[in-house]
């Protein structure tokens, strides 16, 4: 046996395997790229922001917490964190605001005040696309200690880029559904991939399990 | 340094080790209560790939020597069989990693 163990190691293998085992936030990152690619679909039909989005995303709001509650704890069982993780969890939340408020100043100063100098089409994407996504989602991949977070934030970029490159050869809606609708099916597919391997490894348990192993009546 | 090794051997001898702590197993269970507040008995089966009746009698014998407390409680208004690690099974898991590390360190290699 290993004494010194690297335990601090083994409860960020815990906190993983806790929260991000199950394949549902890439589900529901993937279904907010979808939501975000057939937007420009209802916007044709007189529903704007921020209904269209809203109508679009709090259904996959209220399918993951239901999906958290009653398949992955029923499977996976539950655990109650220490101090220094709900510290960090904290931590992350500041970092989060601290990256919306960046985010938010970013594209004010740009959209409104016209403030940033254009250098070039695609230039001016990857820096706002930096400054928007990729920096916030990979702050939050950190503090989170989910790096996908940020393969994310990078996707987002590509989408951005790809729809910028696309601009005008394929007219809207459908430039949205091919770059945002492309990204978010990656997503999609790998956290349903990451789902069916959480079935397949943890089978269901309806009752609690008791201690000499018979399952509790309810 | 020769007499400071040999009189930590000595002192840490493989003999004082706690065997309740140095089985697999139940060191597997230790550490994994030790690194939380506390977890049901469901996730502790699938962290430590234990069988049921495995590794439910090594929590009671964890239980008997106060090392951890099984207590049954409501979460989200479900029954669940819920285990933490006591104080002094804290510091007993703590002494059992720095007396082993002792050990391993005053093996010449």
């Amino acid at each position: 046996m290993v004494p010194n163990a690297d335990l601090s190691q083994l409860e960020r293998n815990i906190y993983k395997s806790a929260l991000f085992q199950d394949g549902l936030v890439e589900m529901i990152m993937g279904f907010l790229l979808l939501a975000n690619s057939i937007s420009p679909i209802l916007d044709t039909l007189g529903i704007n922001l921020p209904w269209n989005f809203l109508i679009l995303t709090v259904p996959g709001y209220l399918l993951f917490l239901y999906a958290r509650k009653y398949i992955t704890t029923p499977r996976l069982g539950v655990v109650k964190f220490r101090a220094a993780r709900e510290t960090r969890r904290k931590k992350m939340l500041i970092g989060n605001v601290v990256a919306v408020l960046l985010t938010v100043t970013c594209v004010i100063l740009t959209l409104v005040f016209n403030i940033f100098p254009s250098i070039n089409k695609y230039v001016d994407i990857l820096l706002l696309g930096m400054i928007s996504f990729v920096i916030p989602l990979g702050i939050l991949a950190y503090f989170l200690d989910f790096y996908r977070m940020f393969i994310f934030g990078i996707l987002i970029q590509i989408a951005w880029l790809a729809l910028a490159f696309i601009d005008k050869r394929i007219p809207s809606p459908y430039d949205w559904i091919i770059t945002f609708g492309t990204v978010g099916l990656i997503f999609m597919i790998f956290g349903l991939i990451l789902l069916i391997r959480f079935l397949k490894k943890y089978p269901a348990h309806s009752n609690d399990i008791l201690i000499d192993g018979e399952n509790d009546g309810e | 340094m020769g007499n400071k090794k040999s009189s930590l051997i000595k002192t840490v001898s493989i003999d004082n080790i706690d065997r309740n702590i140095h089985e697999p197993a139940r060191f597997k269970i230790m550490a994994h209560l030790y690194v939380v507040e506390g977890v049901d008995y469901l996730f502790l089966l699938n962290q430590t790939e234990l069988t049921q009746g495995n590794l439910s009698s090594h929590l009671k014998k964890l239980e008997n020597t106060g090392y951890i407390k099984i207590k049954k409680e409501f979460v989200n208004k479900k029954p669940k069989t819920m285990l933490y690690i006591t104080n002094k099974g804290r510091t007993a898991f703590q002494q059992y990693r720095d007396q082993m590390k002792q050990i391993l360190k005053s093996i010449p290699f």
